[in-house]
């Protein structure tokens, strides 16, 4: 069967011609080549690509792309940071777009026209913890599709905005509570974020102290 | 039993205030789930709710909901409506077909989803219910699945009315 390769080195290039021409706009610079970016005090958002780009058979290609927000503290495992979804806790995935099959520049441009199309709005819809952190409060049923799907991270990231938006005593407060909660839970990433919620609670204690 | 506007209203509101969804992450499956819990609770059929019910609803919860929309989701609020209107005129459609099945004894009733389609295409005829014969055949054979939810909540209604009186109906999810 015929075998196909667009290359990752190519996708990469129309990638970064398409940020320069279409994204740098609204913000975004390349900051990997699988990855544009904006940034805002505690938080980036980002669009990035990933896919079978590389030699393939024509039914075995794809190209996906999608965009995210992830929250810049020590944890933050957004794109460039993981390499699969899976490995991902932290920030927020809406949807994106996929191509499968035989892929060219034309494929993949339009895709990524269609993602900027369909997700841009809701990225500019909130720019910023602020935004994130008012609409989630104003609307708990949504919390977890601003601040993440997961309960620990969640609360973590919800943490942490409260602390970029100078709500010292409320973030503390949270962090306090993440750091009561894994009891002796193994988990690699939860004892990571029991750990970090305990710092960053004494830390904000020394601060409120000094 | 047919119930007021304002009590489908109400309930769609009870739903949304429950659920405390932003506007922006109110889909039109959000919608759906919506107005399938206000056909449970009101006992209503869903070819006797109005969608505008239920985005009048939405504009209650939400002074910002239209604005919301057009903001965030592409062709804005108008084609969000469009999509809302059709898909509950849609689920009236999958629940009277199913309603319509039903009357087909259960021994003659087939099993398989093809086979059922042909059956239910016939049955319609039979009532010259020409509207729902050409709308079943534009989705065809598809509907099915749909149609087979609303046999399953039909059945469970059943069961509830006669074995456990004042259960809470659950409706199965009925998505795009």
């Amino acid at each position: 069967m015929r075998r196909i390769s667009i290359g990752k080195e190519r996708v990469g290039n129309i990638f970064k011609s398409f940020v320069e021409a279409e994204l740098a706009v609204s913000g975004f610079t390349l900051t990997a080549p699988t990855v544009a970016e904006r940034k805002s005090p505690g938080l980036r958002q980002g669009v990035y690509w990933f896919g079978n780009v590389e030699a393939y058979e024509p039914e075995q290609g794809f190209f996906a792309a999608s965009t995210f927000w992830s929250f810049t503290h020590e944890l933050d495992d957004g794109p460039p940071m993981a390499q699969g979804g899976n490995d991902r806790l932290s920030g927020v995935y809406p949807e994106g777009v996929m191509e499968t099959g035989s892929l060219d520049e034309d494929r993949i441009v339009t895709a990524l026209r269609r993602l900027v199309k369909s997700n841009l709005p809701l990225l500019n819809r909130f720019p910023d913890t602020v935004s994130l952190l008012s609409e989630a409060e104003r609307y708990p049923g949504s919390a977890q599709y601003l601040l993440g799907l997961d309960a620990l991270a969640s609360r973590f990231n919800l943490a942490h905005c409260l602390e970029t938006n100078g709500l010292k005593a409320d973030a503390k407060e949270v962090y306090a509570l993440i750091a009561s909660m894994g009891g002796r839970n193994p988990n690699r990433l939860v004892r990571a974020y029991l750990s970090a919620a305990e710092r960053h609670v004494k830390a904000l204690s020394e601060e409120a102290s000094s | 039993m047919k119930q007021s506007v304002q009590a489908q209203t109400d309930t769609a509101l009870e739903f949304l205030r429950n659920a405390a969804l932003s506007p922006v992450h109110i889909t039109e499956e959000a919608v759906v789930l919506a107005t399938n819990y206000v056909c449970s609770v009101t006992e209503t059929r869903w070819v006797d709710v109005d969608a505008k019910t239920i985005l009048n609803a939405l504009d209650i919860y939400s002074a910002d909901f239209r604005a919301e929309k057009d903001a965030t989701v592409e062709g804005g609020y108008e084609r969000f409506e469009q999509r809302v209107s059709a898909l509950i005129h849609l689920n009236g459609l999958f629940e009277h077909c199913a309603a319509v099945f039903l009357e087909i004894p259960r021994k003659a009733r087939p099993k398989s989803s093809a086979k059922r389609y042909d059956a239910l295409r016939k049955q319609l005829k039979k009532h010259d219910d020409v509207h729902a014969l050409r709308l079943l055949e534009e989705i065809g054979v598809r509907a099915m699945v749909k149609i087979e939810q609303f046999l399953v909540a039909h059945e469970y209604a059943k069961h509830a009315d006669r074995d456990m009186p004042g259960a809470v109906i659950i409706v199965p999810r009925h998505g795009k």
